[in-house]
């Protein structure tokens, strides 16, 4: 069992446990497990799930299916966008370009996620870094055993699928 | 320029406080600071919140806060800048002041994270960046996010995890003598070594705890400052400041660029020009072990790469050039994301008064005190600057 189902089992038992309250005291009222305090557990319970819109940066999305992580660059000021924006906001302009990153960058930073959110409890401890591709900076998980990293390191981006979840993204792979 | 003094602070008792609902923790620092000023709730003109929310359950924080305590139908309003929220609460507080709208204002600082379970604190800390980019798709974390500047400061410079614990060990040590601390328990720096990674290369005891707090101060314009205190604390410097929502968009990892240029406005305004030998007792923004180094050296307090020095020789510690977070700071008095400025300002207050515990109290030389609180990575920074002398 990973670590997320056994948060779930444990969950599912806590609720359990809450209905059994209700049902003999009358309220969901359980005791802090530390200092016995009286606590109400809340009944109104909501997913967040949110809607965002992707229009001003499609591109990019056709791009990662094409395998290229791309950026915007507006010619006019000579300055490149990652993450891609649709505006510049130094020529108050939109007539940004779409180019592609160059593929060869080094490493600045990186760390070890251990204590992951609760929404990425399902994957293993991971390696995020950010790395330098010419003019622009990029954020993303790196492939391998973080032991050997170190900041300096030559990288290059790949286009990967993105398990269990099965879309795609980009990924930091050292060379 | 109309100056502006604390005239009263409060703070509540930080840790895990499964023992009240927001509206009362905010009432203990509330209580605390009309009973320290002398002003009763009708004096009060304007009322400033900072909280950020999303892990308790009342969204609008502000007013459940002003009807409990007895402060309708004084304007109120929320604020928000991440960990540095409550120096934005005094900010406007001290705006509304200056600007002629207000002569007594209140700002309240209060967070009730212990209301949601670890697992989606640490979902929504780690959105507290830029969501899309960089939550999204790599699940980055707060600690995770200093551990990105710890492995970049210690490449560049040469330290090691043991420096980094040094922070921690002076933190619980003040935390220790502290009564309204979370953590009151000194700890070794093999306990900090011990202990499991949080992000590599930051460990349990590289950070600071999840906690339920309050505290609130109260401000005063000059006309009124005289009815009720003849110990004004003034403030005479903010400075504030952002930076890029995506890390990826800085140029370098070794500091906070934000810091910088904020207490670059503070000091400006205030007239300092050498913060150390200036200022008698500072409290930086220590949320992570790392965060502390590069606050010292974003202060100007040591050059770059060599913060760690300071707190080998002690610097940083009473009797040292420039005593940092006597009170054990985010780290070991606990880190309640809008309560955290506020609390900082009310500790400074009662330092320059020389109120606090003999044991952690320092010697009051130039009546000078520094506060530096960091929103998210950076994202946003606040530098206040509090004196006993009027400009």
């Amino acid at each position: 069992m990973n670590e997320k189902d056994r948060l779930l089992e444990q969950l599912k038992q806590f609720e359990m446990f809450v209905k059994s309250r209700i049902e003999n005291e009358g309220f969901p009222i359980v005791q802090d497990d530390k200092s016995g305090d009286p606590i109400w557990i809340d009944m109104r319970e909501v997913t967040l799930r949110y809607l965002i819109s992707v229009k001003g940066i499609d591109r990019f999305f056709r791009g990662l299916r094409g395998g290229k992580v791309m950026a915007t660059y507006c010619k006019v000021c000579d300055i490149t966008y990652f993450p891609p924006q649709k505006d510049c906001p130094s020529c108050l302009t939109d007539n940004v370009e779409w180019k592609e990153i160059e593929n060869e960058g080094f490493l600045l930073t990186f760390t070890v996620v251990f204590v992951r959110p609760y929404s990425f409890m399902h994957h293993s401890p991971y390696t995020v870094g950010i790395a330098r591709f010419g003019d622009i900076t990029i954020t993303a998980w790196v492939r391998g055993d973080p032991k050997s990293l170190r900041p300096g390191q030559k990288v290059k981006l790949e286009v990967v699928k993105r398990e269990p979840e099965g879309y795609l993204t980009y990924e930091l792979v050292p060379v | 320029m109309r100056e502006v003094a604390v005239i009263g602070v409060g703070t509540s008792q930080f840790g895990k406080r499964s023992d009240v609902q927001l509206v009362e923790l905010a009432w203990e620092s509330i209580r605390e600071a009309l009973k320290d000023s002398g002003v009763s709730q009708k004096d009060v003109d304007f009322v400033v919140t900072g909280n950020l929310g999303m892990w308790s359950s009342e969204p609008l924080p502000a007013v459940v806060i002003s009807e409990y305590a007895g402060l309708n139908p004084t304007g109120t309003m929320k604020v928000e800048a991440a960990c540095a929220t409550g120096s934005a609460a005094v900010m406007v507080a001290y705006s509304a002041i200056q600007a002629g709208l207000a002569d007594i204002a209140m700002a309240v600082g209060v967070e009730k994270m212990n209301e949601s379970p670890l697992h989606n604190v640490v979902e929504f800390i780690g959105r507290a960046g830029n969501y899309f980019w960089e939550f999204q798709n790599f699940g980055l974390t707060f600690p995770a996010y200093y551990a990105l500047h710890a492995v970049s400061y210690m490449a560049k410079f040469g330290i090691t995890e043991e420096d980094l614990g040094l922070v921690a060990v002076k933190n619980h040590y003040y935390g220790s003598k502290n009564p309204k601390a979370q953590f009151q328990k000194p700890i070794s720096i093999e306990e900090v070594l011990k202990s499991p990674y949080v992000a590599y290369p930051l460990k349990l005891y590289d950070c600071s705890p999840v906690t339920d707090g309050s505290s609130c101060v109260i401000l005063a314009s000059e006309d009124v400052v005289r009815e009720y205190t003849d110990t004004p604390v003034w403030i005479r410097g903010i400075g504030t400041a952002s930076d890029t929502a995506n890390l990826s968009k800085r140029k370098e990892f070794w500091g906070l660029k934000a810091a910088r240029v904020a207490a670059e406005q503070a000091y400006k305004m205030a007239g300092v020009h050498e913060p150390l030998g200036f200022f008698d007792v500072a409290e930086v923004h220590d949320c992570f072990t790392i965060a502390e180094i590069m606050a010292y050296e974003d202060l100007g307090f040591a050059k770059q790469g060599e913060g760690v020095e300071l707190l080998k020789e002690e610097q940083t510690y009473i009797g040292g050039k420039i005593p940092v977070n006597l009170d054990g700071g985010l780290k070991a008095k606990g880190h309640p994301i809008g309560a955290t400025g506020i609390s900082m300002i009310a500790e400074l207050t009662k330092q320059l008064q020389q109120r606090v515990e003999k044991d952690r109290q320092t010697d009051i030389i130039n009546g000078n005190a520094l506060a530096h609180n960091v929103g998210g990575t950076g994202h946003y920074a606040y530098v206040t600057v509090l004196s006993l002398n009027r400009r």
